[in-house]
């Protein structure tokens, strides 16, 4: 028992110094176009949990899992994504950029298919001195599913993406930022 | 006796939350074999429907949608509904979201509301689908014209029972072990007057009014559309391309003799 406790100390210490958070979105797509051509359609919801490290005190890298649904399908991705601190307004509010890298399947029978996506856009967070914070997020994002192909003719998507977001800090939090360092 | 609550409490959320997405992880939707194309037949795809037409007949005024089955790609209904458009019927099949067609109810009213070209609109659909498509023309009976329904039915809160120039049209396989047996029962309350039909027999005149009942003998649920075994199905005995025009034929002699 002790050395288990020892083990998961020793594990868990690299990250107290650093900050880190957890965050869950919910989030809408709306498509704009597909590899056919321009449209205006509802791509799909979605639901994601974050977790997210900074890398120093403006650089921020995230990992997660998206549940969603995408024109043709469910799908189900692994995310990873950075995200950069480049204004802070008072001590409350910040506005982020960045982007993410989706992978994961669409759910089919008698087996899934593969999916890959991409998102950028900007973020614009409130952040309470209770550790916890909420974010909205608009981008820009792209799904492809290669396989559906054979089953349909649209298997990409353009989407303007809204998310909400609610997260926690956990570890170290910020220090006061230094806003001229921020200010582009 | 804190710590039990809480613990009692935290399982409870624990386990509504493993079912839910338990629940979406295992939303997986049925797909069709890999699509070849169809001689004599245009299809125009959009993120929102599947629209199929016949090269050389397009002299109908009567478009009909389609509502696909839940958790069926929409694909699937093409080899199905593809001897209604080679016959000079339009056929368009709806996309919904999630393949769930109860998040898109109002899709097909939009969709009139795209293709004003035609005089006629006849909607229906499979299973979930059909079930939307009762909804859909409950809601808007002046807007369509006829309901074909397959494996599915209306519900008390899109009763049709008083839709006086509703023309309905009820597949019922005998092999269907997906539906509710007993709820098909009670809800023959919600149709108009319904009218037992063979297969075999010629409709002689126009059913506005009436709900058209027909049996599909030995056919199943899985077999309305082509995506393989539903699982809890019952085995068939007919053959899916068999269903199929089955399906076509009664449904052309349906629409001509309601004068669509």
């Amino acid at each position: 028992m002790k050395g288990k406790l020892f083990f998961i100390t020793i594990c868990i210490l690299p990250f107290l110094g650093i900050s880190q958070e957890m965050s869950i979105s919910l989030f809408q797509g709306q498509g704009f176009g597909t590899n056919i051509g321009s449209e205006w359609f509802r791509n799909g919801p979605g639901l994601q949990l974050r977790y997210s490290k900074g890398l120093n005190d403006v650089d921020f890298w995230s990992a997660g899992v998206e549940m969603r649904t995408v024109n043709w399908g469910n799908q189900v991705a692994f995310t990873s994504g950075y995200q950069r601190l480049y204004a802070a307004v008072k001590e409350n509010w910040s506005f982020r950029i960045g982007g993410e890298m989706i992978h994961g399947v669409v759910l089919f029978r008698p087996r899934s298919l593969y999916a890959l996506g991409l998102k950028t856009g900007h973020a614009v967070r409130y952040q309470s001195k209770k550790r916890s914070f909420f974010q909205l997020d608009t981008a820009i994002g792209y799904n492809i599913t290669p396989g559906y192909l054979d089953f349909g003719n649209i298997n990409q998507a353009y989407e303007l993406r809204l998310e909400i977001s609610y997260g926690l800090l956990l570890g170290r939090q910020q220090k006061t930022l230094d806003l001229n360092y921020l200010s582009l | 006796m804190n710590i039990i609550f809480e613990s009692d409490f935290m399982n409870k959320n624990l386990i509504i939350g493993t079912i839910s997405l338990l629940l979406f992880v295992s939303a997986c939707s049925y797909l069709p074999d890999p699509h070849e194309p169809i001689p004599d037949v245009m299809i125009t795809e959009t993120a929102d429907y599947i629209f199929l037409k016949s090269a050389e007949n397009t002299s109908s005024e009567t478009l009909f949608l389609y509502y696909p089955g839940g958790l069926v790609d929409p694909h699937a209904y093409i080899s199905m509904l593809n001897g209604v458009v080679k016959s000079g019927y339009p056929v368009l099949i709806i996309k919904v979201t999630g393949n769930l067609a109860i998040a898109n109810v109002g899709k097909a009213r939009k969709i009139v509301e795209e293709f004003t070209e035609f005089n006629h609109y006849v909607l229906g659909g499979h299973s979930l689908g059909a079930a939307v498509s009762c909804i859909a023309a409950a809601r808007d009976k002046q807007i369509f014209d006829g309901l074909v329904i397959m494996a599915g039915y209306p519900t008390e809160n899109a009763s049709l029972a008083d839709w006086d120039q509703g023309t309905l049209l009820v597949f019922d396989a005998s092999h269907d072990e997906i539906i509710n047996r007993l709820k098909l029962e009670e809800a023959k309350a919600f149709f108009p007057q319904i009218e037992r039909v063979d297969l075999t027999e010629d409709l002689e005149e126009p059913t506005a009014g009436k709900t058209i009942w027909v049996e599909i003998s030995g056919g199943n649920h899985s077999q309305y559309g082509d995506y393989g075994f539903q699982h809890g199905d019952g085995e068939a005995t007919i053959s899916m391309e068999m269903q199929h025009e089955l399906l076509r034929d009664f449904m052309l002699e349906f629409f001509k003799v309601n004068g669509w």
